[in-house]
């Protein structure tokens, strides 16, 4: 199984950012990246070339599947893992989201940020020990 | 460099006051949202930015401690959804709806 180490986590509210790149770093040891908009993350994925991304679904002017499109555009995140974000959301968007290709799971919001990084590394361990 | 357990929970807790800090900005957000709402109740902008602001709470201050308030927010937010995704806007029907919810959020702020 590949290691999990680098995550980008792609959120436009800085207070959600904040608490989980500080939980992610210091109780799941990860080296995380936050980006504030898809934009951003076009910018800075390919540099950072994490493990994984964390993408919010709901954003201003691009959205969390807008950017992922567009990620998938670079060669070398065409198949980098994502797990989205979002809102408490209903069971056909949450089927909707993880039809996309490389989209391991769906992570509802709120969360709490103490058993986020457990929470990630469950979904990181099932989806490779499926594959 | 990791921090300490403690060290640790002292930030979280630390943005935990940060967040309750910010949250009489969010309820003045609300009141003016709602003075506009009271005489233009067909303002489509302001109810998307009800709608946002609704999704914004609901989202992010229960991990923050506040899981009284996410639940209120998520139910007004569920509410205002499908009218702004129809690009419609409130009517006398929905009025009272939006009214009660709105004031249960407001109330939460508080528990």
């Amino acid at each position: 199984m590949p290691s999990l180490q680098k995550i980008m986590y792609v959120e436009d509210e800085p207070d959600i950012q904040t608490i989980a790149s500080i939980a992610l770093e210091n109780i799941g040891g990860f080296s995380v990246k936050t980006c504030s908009c898809g934009a951003d993350a076009l910018v800075q994925a390919p540099d950072f070339a994490p493990d994984l991304i964390l993408l919010d679904v709901m954003m201003p002017d691009m959205d969390g599947p807008t950017t992922l499109q567009e990620l998938r555009k670079i060669d070398s995140l065409i198949s980098t893992p994502v797990v989205f974000i979002t809102a408490k959301a209903q069971i056909h968007e949450i089927a909707q989201y993880k039809s996309q290709s490389g989209v391991l799971d769906v992570i509802t919001k709120p969360f709490d940020p103490i058993t986020l990084s457990d929470t990630i590394r469950t979904i990181w361990e099932n989806y490779h020990a499926n594959v | 460099m990791q921090m300490s357990d403690k060290e640790f929970l002292e930030q979280i807790e630390a943005l935990k006051q940060s967040y309750a800090a910010h949250l009489p900005e969010k309820m003045k957000q609300l009141n003016s949202l709602e003075k506009i709402l009271e005489t233009d109740l067909a303002n489509f902008e302001v109810l998307n930015e009800l709608y946002q602001l609704a999704h914004k709470l609901a989202g992010s201050s229960a991990s923050f401690g506040f899981a009284s308030l996410s639940e209120k927010a998520y139910e007004l937010e569920m509410f205002i959804k499908p009218i702004v995704k129809k690009n419609e806007t409130l009517d006398k029907n929905s009025y009272e709806e939006y009214k009660s919810l709105l004031n249960n959020l407001k109330k939460s702020f508080f528990e």
